[in-house]
């Protein structure tokens, strides 16, 4: 199996929370865990905000990626929000995004590509979008899915739209953790189970 | 304990642990936050770890301000207008962590809350209740558990060090912010006069001039070389009281005679601005132990404020109120008064500037921080009141009162009136040759022989010849410096008797020290006042006069 490293960190675990506090940090910190994907022949699924897709391709290619070409091929493939996380009409639902990513890692992974490294920005959960309010349990049960297929996905989140709460509640969801360009180890990871379980008291307090 | 109370209090300590190390993430959402914000992210993310009904932090946020209360209520934040509620109801509740201790302070009750009866705890946002504290309340009836409130003081300890830390990248971004102004500032106070100094040097130059203009412009100039000197003699003054590097030449004074000079010194600048000064002084001598020269420098600085900040035609009032410990100089102005939230901070040297940058005839604005410190060496205090804008202000200096027979004393030393000057040779050593050139050419103009060299060897080599009576050297110098060359010049054979006078822009004590152990006789800070020198040159001559 090919290398799989994050931050000079090899990754033993595939659900990763990533906390940035700005974009210029965001891709000196995950541009080689693009990079690696690209020269060990993996594909690179990436769900950007619509604003930021230009930059994004602009900024992968300051990293030393060939963009056009990967994208040609197949190695790279760019979404943008409403392609994955939002419906057609704007909401986001938990389970059809879960049976996404079960497809995209899974069965319906693309041929010839031993592994797909997910990147997803997280932002438009803060943009009052309906069913955004799933978001906790989406991050909790991905992990199964993540974990059975053995294909990692990092989960960009901006700190400066973060609250205390919002935070602690990641931390939870999370095995791993990406915090000022360090990955680590989630002492603080609570397992699906026991974390929905939480969020199902939450809501019916 | 039974096998099942003992798993779960296994549980308990594991769930403690991996929510303290979920709290040690924390700080990563601090980066750039200010105080307040670093406070709500704890206090939000507790919420999610301990059960908590309300929490309510109160701290100071920033050093020297009014403590800021915030409260978050069933996961939500309450309006602000509920702080004085809650702080009204809290002001009773037992300021401890001790929950057995707060319900036995209630007969054994929950405390009362304007939410209904809690157990409530306090803890203290740092290591003492200086920094502020957060209370937490809430309706499970064992909180707080030995979890809950090992979470609950870690949370709290990780706010102080956040709290602590958005101070000082506060106070780093302030203190940046008002250095840039500052040396905005000085830039323009030192660029103003150099404008009617520049014309004048043009109008010197151009065909045509008379010589009423060129003694008009010479004035002028003269003005704006001292306004300059001022600027620059603040500026070392900052430095030096910064540095604790004032030494104060202690002598009794009758502090009637300092607000006599005082006023004199600032005569022009009171009727520039038609200003009506009015004097209340006492009949009998106010006698304190002080350094002459800085304690009018105190009144002039006041006397200068007041002017600067009073619309024209205003009135200023000078009195010193003398009780039997302590003697007040106090200036009262009509001005535009000073805000209640500014008072404190005019002394600031920095501040002061800002406060200045309003106004067109601001100055550096460093008079009043140099007053405050100056007073501060002579044992006193310097403080402002003000009624607000527009309802002018009062500065009192009050100084302890010396335990000195008041004749005793001694009377200030007035200027002596200027004795002819029977001319002199002088030997102008500077390598900067505008300042040796001209130099010389006011020597000339005062009825003296003058010799401009501009390398030390150069003074070795003529000064045999030349045969000066007095030497007039600058300190930095290419090759040896002036020092050096005082030594050499002591030494060297075949002179006559001469003094020898340092000219330098090294203007401190040490300075001064190092020119006298070299063999120097005066010592001048550049720009050197005329009258001054006119007078040391005088002095010189007359001992020639009387020894020949």
């Amino acid at each position: 199996m090919n290398r799989l490293s994050l931050a000079g960190t090899e990754l033993n675990y595939f659900h990763v929370c990533a906390f940035f506090d700005s974009r210029d940090e965001e891709y000196a910190v995950l541009s080689p865990f693009f990079k690696e994907a690209v020269d060990q022949g993996e594909k690179n699924l990436h769900i950007v905000n619509p604003e930021h897709s230009a930059d994004h391709r602009q900024r992968l290619g300051q990293a030393g990626i060939d963009v056009p070409h990967c994208e040609s091929c197949g190695q790279l493939e760019v979404l943008e929000w409403q392609q994955a996380y939002l419906d057609e009409t704007g909401s986001f639902s938990k389970d059809k995004m879960l049976a996404a990513v079960d497809h995209l890692t899974g069965a319906g992974r693309d041929a010839g590509f031993e592994r797909v490294r997910i990147m997803g920005d997280m932002g438009w959960v803060f943009n009052d979008i309906p069913g955004a309010a799933d978001i906790l349990e989406y991050e909790a049960e991905v992990n199964d899915v993540l974990a059975r297929n053995r294909q990692p996905a990092v989960c960009v989140y901006d700190i400066a739209k973060l609250s205390g709460a919002m935070m602690m509640d990641l931390l939870r969801t999370h095995p791993l953790t990406l915090v000022g360009g360090v990955v680590q180890e989630n002492p603080f990871y609570t397992p699906p189970r026991e974390m929905l379980e939480e969020l199902r008291a939450r809501k019916q307090a | 304990m039974n096998a099942d109370t003992a798993i779960a209090a296994q549980e308990d300590n594991g769930r403690g642990i991996r929510d303290l190390m979920g709290l040690l993430a924390l700080p990563a959402l601090w980066l750039g936050k200010d105080g307040r914000t670093v406070l709500r992210l704890m206090a939000q993310a507790v919420e999610r770890l301990v059960p908590l009904r309300f929490s309510m932090v109160e701290a100071h946020i920033l050093a020297g301000d009014a403590a800021d209360a915030f409260i978050r209520i069933d996961g939500a934040d309450a309006d602000p207008d509920a702080v004085v509620h809650w702080r009204a109801a809290s002001a009773h509740w037992p300021k401890t962590a001790n929950i057995a201790a707060n319900i036995a302070a209630n007969n054994g009750e929950p405390t009362p809350t304007p939410i209904g009866p809690l157990r409530v705890i306090r803890l203290e946002l740092g290591v003492s209740m200086l920094g502020g504290g957060a209370w937490f309340g809430s309706d499970a009836p064992d909180f707080p558990t030995f979890t809950q409130l090992a979470v609950l003081r870690a949370a709290a300890s990780l706010a102080a060090t956040g709290l602590q830390g958005a101070r000082l990248e506060h106070e780093r971004a302030e203190g940046d912010r008002l250095k840039d102004q500052f040396l905005a500032m000085l830039g323009h106070e030192l660029r103003n006069p150099l404008a009617p100094i520049r014309a004048g040097a043009a109008l010197w130059q151009a065909q045509g001039v008379t010589p009423d203009q060129i003694r008009s412009t010479g004035a002028i100039m003269e003005r704006q070389v001292q306004h300059m000197t001022h600027l620059v003699d603040d500026l070392l003054d900052v430095s030096r009281l910064s540095a604790g590097a004032v030494v104060l030449d202690t002598i009794p004074l009758d502090l009637r005679e300092v607000v006599e000079l005082a006023v004199e010194q600032s005569r022009a600048q009171i009727d520039g601005k038609r200003h009506t000064l009015l004097l209340d002084l006492p009949e009998g001598a106010c006698t304190v132990l002080g350094d002459c020269k800085r304690l009018v420098q105190i009144v002039v600085n006041l006397l200068a404020n007041a002017v600067r900040y009073t619309p024209p035609g205003g009135r200023l009032t000078l009195s010193i109120r003398a009780t039997p410990t302590t003697v007040g100089i106090a200036v009262e102005d009509t001005g535009i008064g000073i805000e209640q939230a500014m008072l404190g901070k005019i002394f600031e040297w920095f501040t002061q500037v800002e406060r200045s940058t309003e106004r067109s005839d601001a100055g550096l604005g460093l008079g009043l921080a140099l007053a405050r410190r100056l007073a501060a060496l002579h044992g006193g205090t310097l403080h402002a009141a003000s009624r607000g804008l527009g309802h002018g202000s009062e500065f009192e200096v009050v100084l302890p009162r010396a335990q000195v027979a008041p004749d005793a004393a001694p009377a200030l030393p007035k200027e002596a009136a200027p004795a002819a000057s029977p001319s002199l040779k002088v030997m102008v050593v500077d390598d900067n040759q505008d300042a040796g050139i001209t130099i010389g050419m006011l020597l000339e103009a005062l009825g003296h022989t003058a010799r401009v060299v501009h390398h030390p060897y150069a003074a070795l080599e003529l000064a045999a010849s030349f045969q000066p009576d007095v030497f007039l050297l600058d300190i930095g110098l290419p090759g040896i410096d002036g020092y050096e060359l005082a030594r050499r010049l002591r030494a060297l054979p075949g002179l006559d008797p001469f003094r020898m006078i340092a000219l330098t822009g090294f203007g401190q004590s040490r300075d001064q020290r190092n020119a006298f152990d070299a063999g120097f006789d005066f010592h001048c800070t550049k720009p050197v006042d005329i009258a001054v020198l006119d007078g040391i040159f005088s002095g010189i001559a007359g001992q020639k006069a009387l020894l020949s």
